[in-house]
């Protein structure tokens, strides 16, 4: 379970994350929308580790982040905003690596290493070196890595972003197979359409913090619209300029 | 506690492996500068450059029958005269045009004289002319002096007015020689090898990483940063050493090389133990220059920014190093503990074969490795900073 409380985080005089709260629960997707620069990407760097939350708590199965960040970083699995890979390691090599970065034994490995090429149909290139793979085959080597170790929670900052439609199938199936495990996942998109259709529980954002949350059927209810898309517009809109926000 | 930094060793270094290019050339790079040193000391010991007495010369003479005794004398001294041109104009244009390095010229007016007068046709701009007549030089002068004391005899003189003064000079140190000039470049040139050896993979390991967006990836693994630094830095310095050792090795092979069969023209390159020596005093001061480029690369922007500041980085060690050769500093032990001035004092002085001096050594080593872990320390806390793994917002 992941819980964000009073999350802050300033660059220079940039607010990045001014106030954020939310809660992931296991078992459950829990989607972050919000537009560019709204703070999705800042907040899971704090989830994560990378960056140090000038306010507030990030807990992840109740370790903070802050004060634990060894502890937190074996129990999150994370897709990155970046997803680099090494060029000149082959996919299964990348697998292994992390594997054992995670803390996995040799066994441990090559069993997950195997599992996860099938899983994620990565048989035709997975000794092959990363240099020239495409856009989907990068994706699918930073999701295995991401989660060698079998993490019960789970970040992915745009799973889907600029992949054909087979691609973003299959990373679907995946999220909704993971959450089957009762993972507590948390994903960030821009495809609304995307967030409706995966997750439980929805955290729109605006200027670093949360504007809206809610399940998609009560946002919906709510907010006295069918379409998710133009509540997401109106509560980004009111939201940035302070008129009115729903929570 | 060491799991995760062999984990990180053995991928860093299995990575660059694979770099062909760059494994080539980082391979081929520390055998340049041996190969030249090589190269000039054989064509050096081989031309007599230096001037010595103990060498076979060529001696082109004019006018040969005009001194028999003198031409005698030279050829006594493994000076064999050889024809020259009879034309004081061809003398002038053979000489300039480096046809010949030099033209003794004896005039007809020696023919039967006790004291005569030779002109000498040399080129100062060329050195072979200026080394070869040198030694021509160095004979007439001896042939001359001799010639005097030999008169001052015949004439009931004192002998030892010919010389009036003498001057008697005791060498404390070893013979110098050419040799020695290119054996104290070594020194410089290895810390050149040392700061910039393995630049490229520091490069690649730390602002190379965060460029290609894996570098979050890895600080998302529950390692401490202190750890996946020490695992980058351990490549780097495990290239550094491979590196310098091939440099030294190369520098043993070619100076071994270009001295042998030069007589005492060029005094042979210290023995092997020696090179081994300097690699090893060397140890603490790759760590320094590992850390060094860890801390210039992380405060970059890119690699491309990196590549120029670590290109710059080897000129520092470079100009005090280039100085020393001729100008000794003499290795008190507060000198010795300094990274770079205390390894360039020693090995100048390892490498004269002033012989070694371990409380040096002992300085160098613990003076250095504390610099070292000073410089390492702040690179650790540099690689905390979130602007280090991010680049700039």
């Amino acid at each position: 379970m992941i819980v964000v409380k009073n999350l802050k985080k300033q660059f220079g005089r940039i607010e990045a994350l001014n106030d954020l709260n939310f809660r992931a629960e296991d078992g459950k997707v829990t989607g972050i929308v919000g537009h560019n620069g709204a703070g999705k990407t800042t907040c899971f760097r704090c989830l994560s580790g990378i960056l140090k939350p000038d306010e507030g708590t990030a807990l992840v199965d109740e370790w903070d982040v802050s004060t634990a960040r060894l502890e937190v970083q074996r129990r999150i699995g994370v897709l990155p905003d970046t997803k680099g890979l090494y060029p000149r390691l082959t996919a299964r090599e990348h697998i292994q690596y992390f594997g054992r970065l995670y803390g996995l034994d040799e066994e441990e490995v090559a069993a997950r290493e195997e599992i996860l090429i099938t899983r994620l149909g990565m048989e035709s290139f997975a000794d092959r070196p990363s240099k020239g793979f495409s856009r989907g085959q990068r994706l699918k080597v930073a999701l295995a890595q991401a989660i060698v170790h079998n993490p019960k929670n789970i970040i992915f900052d745009e799973p889907t972003n600029g992949l054909d439609f087979s691609s973003v199938k299959a990373v679907h199936e995946l999220i909704l197979e993971l959450k089957e495990l009762g993972n507590c996942i948390v994903i960030s998109s821009h495809i609304i359409s995307e967030i409706d259709k995966l997750c439980d529980h929805i955290v729109i954002m605006a200027e670093g913090r949360d504007i809206l949350s809610g399940a998609p059927g009560d946002l919906r209810e709510e907010g006295g619209h069918k379409d998710l898309e133009n509540l997401f517009i109106e509560a980004t809109a009111q939201g940035a300029h302070g008129l009115k926000v729903v929570k | 506690m060491f799991r995760e930094i062999k984990i990180i060793f053995k991928k860093e270094a299995k990575d660059h492996l694979r770099d062909r290019r760059s494994l080539v050339l980082s391979m081929v790079f520390p055998l340049l500068a041996p190969i030249l040193v090589g190269v000039l000391l054989f064509f050096v010991s081989q031309n007599n450059l230096s001037g010595s007495l103990e060498v076979s010369l060529d001696a082109p003479i004019a006018g040969q029958e005009y001194a028999p005794d003198l031409v005698a004398y030279l050829e006594s001294k493994n000076i064999s005269p050889r024809s020259a041109p009879q034309v004081r104009e061809f003398q002038e244009s053979a000489v300039k045009n480096g046809d010949l390095p030099f033209v003794l010229v004896i005039p007809e007016e020696a023919r039967g004289k006790a004291v005569y007068t030779v002109e000498l046709f040399i080129d100062k701009s060329s050195p072979r002319s200026m080394a070869t007549a040198a030694t021509l030089v160095r004979h007439l002068t001896i042939y001359s002096r001799q010639k005097g004391m030999i008169m001052l005899e015949t004439a009931g003189l004192d002998p030892g007015m010919a010389t009036p003064v003498t001057l008697s000079e005791h060498n404390v140190g070893k013979e110098l020689n050419t040799a020695f000039l290119f054996y104290n470049m070594i020194p410089s040139l290895l810390m050149f090898m040392i700061f910039m050896g393995a630049v490229y993979l520091a490069i690649d390991v730390s602002v190379g990483e965060r460029e290609r967006g894996s570098l979050e990836t890895l600080l998302i693994t529950p390692v401490s940063r202190v750890k996946v630094l020490l695992g980058k830095s351990l490549t780097a310095l495990v290239f550094t050493m491979l590196i310098v050792f091939l440099n030294l090795l190369a520098f043993y092979v070619s100076l071994t090389w270009a001295t042998s069969g030069s007589g005492s023209v060029a005094t042979p390159p210290p023995e092997a133990w020696v090179f081994l020596l300097l690699f090893v005093v060397s140890i603490p001061l790759m760590i320094f220059a590992v850390s060094l480029q860890m801390i210039i690369a992380f405060m970059t922007r890119s690699a491309k920014e990196a590549q120029i500041y670590l290109g710059l980085l080897p000129i520092v060690p470079l100009i005090p190093g280039l100085v020393m050769v001729f100008n000794t500093i003499e290795p008190t032990p507060a000198i010795s503990a300094i990274p770079i001035y205390g390894q360039l004092a020693l090995f100048i002085d390892i490498i004269g074969g002033k012989g070694i001096d371990w409380t040096g050594v002992a300085f160098s080593v613990a003076g250095t490795t504390s610099f070292a872990y000073i410089v390492f320390y702040l690179a650790a806390k540099l690689f905390e900073r979130e602007k280090t793994i991010l680049g700039a917002h």
